[in-house]
């Protein structure tokens, strides 16, 4: 059956039919009469021959995995797998052949920050759609060359520190920075931390939602780490949604509020805490928390719920 | 210029906020090299960092920062007229120990001023609504840090209704205070 170039496939008596393609055949077959129209149609879906020595996986796909935009195109190019069998290696012992070492600067800063990402990320218990924002976003600011004075280990944290908040599972400063490389402060991470913000912001559009950061979103990590039961939580989330109406505690570190609010909580209900025991979880001091829960004290009409009366074992508690 | 509350209603008594000047940077230029090492050994009060020499005047306090391209950083000075003579003090101790001084581009670099609002700040609240320039980050440091790009000033916000004014010439640290008074009061907790 001849056909012009560019003529398209239809069935003489139904030219308007549809063409259902018969995969197993390789057939394109009319919809209304069954006139078998155009053959040997090459499938473009992937390739589902199996060979002997292939893994067992389920996927029997060759195509590979999707391209990662944080490598440029470096996932694209082959090295040379490690030798295996006698004839791989020559007489000295070591292998015949070996992969060039071709690796500019930016791309081996790039491949260790991801690795530091990662092992950061197992440390802190975070999943991997924060590994990939985390990488992301320390790709974007190396590659404009943002941080270019900044030591990588700030950096890198700085990146954790925001794809984090984005996902929405804030992580403190302090646990970034007792997560973080050695010697990482939290001074240079913040400083990196506003200046990578300032970057993103003007490059991204606003949904990428980095906001202050609230005691709120703290709590509820909090309370579980200290399995303390859902009365506790949900009256500390009230006390620190309330903080805000207190003059005297504006501008405390949210840290501190959470703890003192949970301990505030604790006391309430009467499951007793220890302020140590609490702030070594919330990473505040003690006598932060105290200081802070003395600083409530006058307030506390307004931190409650109104149906709640003051335990008046706080007080004799602090000044313990 | 009239200043309304959240309700638009006319706020009285709208203080001109005072604010007094804590230090002046200036820096100029002397258009001939300097030898650091001559200077160091026969300068008065002349202290050696390597490539800069600090230089420090007694009256008035003014330290001098030197390097041997012939700029010079002077800061310390508590007004624009102190920053002005201790830099001209300087240029001359420099004549006077044989360079060939000229006092050229002399310019106010950073002026940093404190003022205070009578009143206490909620600073979140602050945060959310002021338009513009504007971070808070409680966990890393207790105020509210405003940049106003056109006046080329910064002013630290604290909850107390401290504020401390960083800009680069005297005559803006007054605007800038009339500009964010209005957010100020509006953000009063």
């Amino acid at each position: 059956m001849s056909r012009s170039l560019g003529s398209t496939i239809r069935c003489e008596s139904h030219p308007d039919a549809l063409l259902i393609e018969d995969h197993r055949a390789g057939d394109m077959i009319c919809s209304e009469c069954g006139l078998v129209v155009g053959d040997r149609c090459v499938d473009v879906g992937s390739e589902w021959r199996t060979f002997a020595n292939d893994k067992e996986s389920k996927d029997m796909s060759r195509v590979g995995a999707a391209e990662d935009p944080t490598m440029e195109g470096q996932d694209l190019s082959t090295t040379i797998g490690r030798a295996t069998g006698s004839a791989g290696f020559g007489d000295n012992g070591l292998p015949i052949y070996r992969n060039r070492h071709t690796e500019s600067a930016a791309e081996k800063a790039k491949r260790k920050a991801n690795r530091e990402i990662k092992e950061m990320a197992e440390r802190l218990s975070a999943d991997q759609s924060i590994i990939n924002a985390a990488q992301h976003i320390f790709h974007t600011v190396h590659k404009d060359k943002l941080i270019k004075g900044r030591s990588n280990n700030a950096v890198i944290a700085a990146c954790m520190f925001i794809a984090c908040r984005q996902q929405s599972v804030p992580r403190t400063f302090k646990e970034i920075s007792a997560v973080a490389h050695t010697n990482t402060t939290i001074k240079d991470i913040g400083r990196c931390y506003k200046i990578i913000r300032k970057a993103l912001v003007s490059s991204q559009t606003p949904s990428s939602g980095i906001s202050t950061s609230s005691s709120s979103d703290l709590i509820e990590r909090f309370c579980s780490k200290l399995n303390l039961p859902k009365e506790i939580k949900k009256l500390a989330l009230y006390i620190v949604g309330k903080v805000n109406d207190c003059p005297d505690l504006t501008g405390k570190n949210p840290n501190s509020l959470a703890a003192s609010a949970i301990f505030l909580a604790c006391e309430q209900i009467g499951s007793l805490r220890s302020a140590e025991d609490i702030g070594r979880i919330c990473g505040a001091a003690e006598n932060t928390i105290k200081q802070t829960i003395k600083l409530m004290m006058p307030n506390l009409a307004i931190l409650l719920p109104p149906d709640v009366t003051p335990s008046l074992l706080i007080s004799s508690r602090i000044n313990k | 210029m009239a200043l309304r509350d959240l309700n638009n209603n006319e706020i009285e008594n709208f203080p001109h906020l005072k604010f007094s000047i804590h230090n002046v940077v200036c820096s100029f230029g002397t258009s001939c090299y300097l030898n650091l090492r001559k200077i160091a050994l026969n300068g008065l009060n002349v202290e050696n960092k390597g490539d800069r020499l600090f230089m420090k005047l007694r009256k008035p306090t003014i330290t001098a920062t030197i390097f041997s391209s012939g700029k010079i950083t002077c800061a310390g000075g508590k007004s624009d007229d102190e920053a002005r003579i201790g830099a001209r003090r300087v240029a001359r101790q420099l004549q006077k120990l044989g360079f060939k001084v000229k006092f050229l581009d002399y310019q106010v670099v950073n002026v940093m001023s404190t003022s205070s609002v009578p009143f206490v700040i909620n600073l979140s609240k602050l945060a959310k609504q002021y338009p513009g320039d504007c971070e808070f980050n409680p966990e890393l440091s207790p105020f509210v840090f405003i940049k106003i790009n056109s006046l080329n000033t910064s002013v630290n916000v604290y909850s107390t209704g401290k504020l401390t004014i960083m800009s680069s010439n005297i005559d803006s640290i007054s605007k800038s205070l009339d500009y964010i008074y209005t957010f100020l009061y509006q953000s009063k907790s």
